[in-house]
């Protein structure tokens, strides 16, 4: 098994089934509130084991389908930087621009995303590629404030 | 002294049988997504998957998940983007070939990854879950490792046409144009934004290997058994061509007779719009100036500085040129005559007489000279963009 949580899903069906062994001893045997206790975590083991992986798909499925419509994927891939994740954010405008590779809103943030990131030239090649393009004033400016920031800071 | 009730065993046997149940349907489950390493988070044409128990591809579909060692091929004008259960991302663009061989995953630690691209052209992005992730991208003549960054590739031809156009390293004799590998490091550099890391990149060929940690340089090895040449800075216009083969242009254009592409058109105005001052970086070898007199010129980016540090890039082959030390000797990158045991492969001179690229290659292909406006260095500070009548 080459995923790590599906192997600790494994080491929790170990677990589980070591609980099931001890089951058989005369202790637990003589003890119904401490087998029930435990058949039930393992149980709840078992079902949020399971969840887990589910859940990790599911996280990437819902962040493929916020990319679909430029709108959405652009304000998750703010909320994804605010939170100091540059790279996701980066990788959730790919996505919008792969889906909708006319939306200038996302290029625009990928060209600044690629400027925090200090990828100037590629921020260059971005910035180019809305050449010709109607492009709002203050929209810009917000959009280069981070290459012309870090120009002067230096 | 606790003393079983009379019901007990019944009771017992009825949770047993449903732990029993639960843990199988588990097993089930957990063996139905052993294999799943991510999803296809974006689709774009004819993207085909192959699991290594089918006898024939089928086509991909957005979101449908990836396993290991599934065979990942793009068409001609086809993408694909997949997102990795650690939220890292691997990009292909056109006629590409990919394969995830390994993938060890834990939300809670360091996390290993290696994937195989046969060809085309590739990006990886580590993700925010990678926790230093040691990831390693294998290519035919090369292995690279990755640290917490954004790595360009291409495998095959496109890897050679790029770099000979590059300042300083010209033609290269023998290249390969099946295996011939170009990297390039895009960031985070050392002056990243933020609470990102910096990120570096180790390409391995021929018993050698070149790191670098600074944005914009490449490295490139030219058939198997050579040694990497570089690092040296890549140009503005090449990475321009990385950047299309990988991401769709801005404007599309429906090809009549072929798959829907994308190509990047001239310059245009659009009615009644403003036209946004354009950023310019470094000016590579290949760069040339404007085209378009209407262009307003001066960008935020007039004092670009070229990427930091780095080696020169180094000539190879080229008759009196000097060689840099880092790029090796000039005869570890000829390759070796066909006599000698290693590598066995005929002689080729693809640079010389890159591969003809097929129409609708060309069709896909971005501009070889795309409109640059060049910008003095000291130029004055942009003038503020005109907001539409």
């Amino acid at each position: 098994m080459h995923c790590r949580v599906l192997e600790t899903i494994d080491a929790w069906r170990k677990l589980c089934a070591a609980v099931m062994l001890a089951a058989r001893g005369d202790v637990v045997m003589r003890s119904p509130t401490l087998q029930s206790v435990r058949i039930g975590l393992c149980l709840a083991l078992l079902l949020l084991g399971a969840a887990a992986s589910a859940q990790t798909i599911s996280d990437l499925e819902a962040l493929s389908r916020a990319a679909e419509q430029p709108s959405s994927g652009v304000a998750l891939a703010r909320k994804q930087a605010a939170e100091g994740h540059l790279i996701d954010a980066l990788s959730t405008l790919e996505r919008v621009i792969l889906n909708a590779p006319q939306s200038d809103d996302a290029r625009l943030y990928h060209a600044s995303l690629l400027c925090q990131l200090d990828d100037r030239q590629g921020a260059t090649v971005e910035f180019e590629a809305l050449r010709g393009h109607t492009i709002d004033a203050n929209a810009w400016s917000a959009a280069t404030a981070p290459c012309n920031a870090k120009r002067g800071a230096k | 002294m606790i003393v079983a009730k009379p019901g007990f065993p019944r009771t017992a046997a009825i949770m047993l049988t449903g732990a029993a149940v639960a843990l199988l349907s588990a097993v089930q489950a957990t063996d139905a997504q052993a294999k799943d390493v991510g999803i296809a988070s974006a689709v774009t044409n004819v993207v085909r998957l192959k699991n290594p128990g089918e006898p024939q591809p089928h086509a991909a579909k957005v979101r449908e998940t990836i396993a290991l060692a599934e065979q990942v091929s793009t068409a001609a004008a086809s993408r694909l983007q997949i997102l990795l259960l650690d939220k890292s991302t691997f990009s292909v663009g056109a006629n590409a070939r990919l394969t995830i061989d390994r993938f060890v995953y834990d939300p809670d630690q360091k996390n290993n990854f290696t994937a195989t691209v046969a060809k085309g052209a590739f990006r990886f992005m580590s993700g925010s879950k990678g926790h230093g992730a040691s990831s390693s991208i294998k290519t035919p003549v090369a292995s690279i490792g990755v640290r917490g960054t954004i790595v360009d590739g291409i495998v095959g031809a496109d890897a050679i046409t790029l770099t000979t156009r590059e300042r300083g390293v010209g033609r290269i004799a023998n290249a390969d144009p099946e295996t011939a590998t170009l990297v390039v490091l895009r960031g985070p550099g050392a002056g990243t934004l933020g609470n990102v890391t910096p990120g570096a990149i180790s390409v391995e060929a021929g018993g050698k290997t070149v790191e670098t940690d600074r944005p914009s340089m490449a490295v490139f090895v030219p058939y198997p058994g050579a040694q990497p040449i570089g690092p040296f800075a890549l140009s503005t216009s090449g990475l321009r061509q990385i950047e299309d083969m990988i991401l769709p242009a801005a404007d599309p254009i429906l090809i009549s007779g072929e798959l829907p592409t994308y190509k990047r058109p001239e310059n245009r105005r659009l009615p009644g719009g403003i036209v946004p001052t354009v950023p310019i970086g470094d000016l590579g070898a290949d760069d040339q100036p404007a085209r378009n007199p209407t262009f307003p010129g001066p960008s935020i980016f007039n004092n670009l500085p070229q990427p930091r540090g780095g080696n020169p890039p180094a000539p190879v082959n080229r008759p009196g040129a000097a060689v840099a030390q880092d790029a090796g000797p000039p005869a570890a990158q000829a390759r070796p005559p066909a006599g000698d045991p290693a590598p066995a492969q005929p002689p080729k001179d693809q640079a010389d007489a890159p591969p003809a690229q097929s129409p609708k290659d060309q069709a896909v292909a971005p501009p070889a000279q795309a409109p640059v406006a060049a910008v003095p260095a000291q130029s004055p500070p942009p003038p503020p963009l005109k907001r539409p009548g």
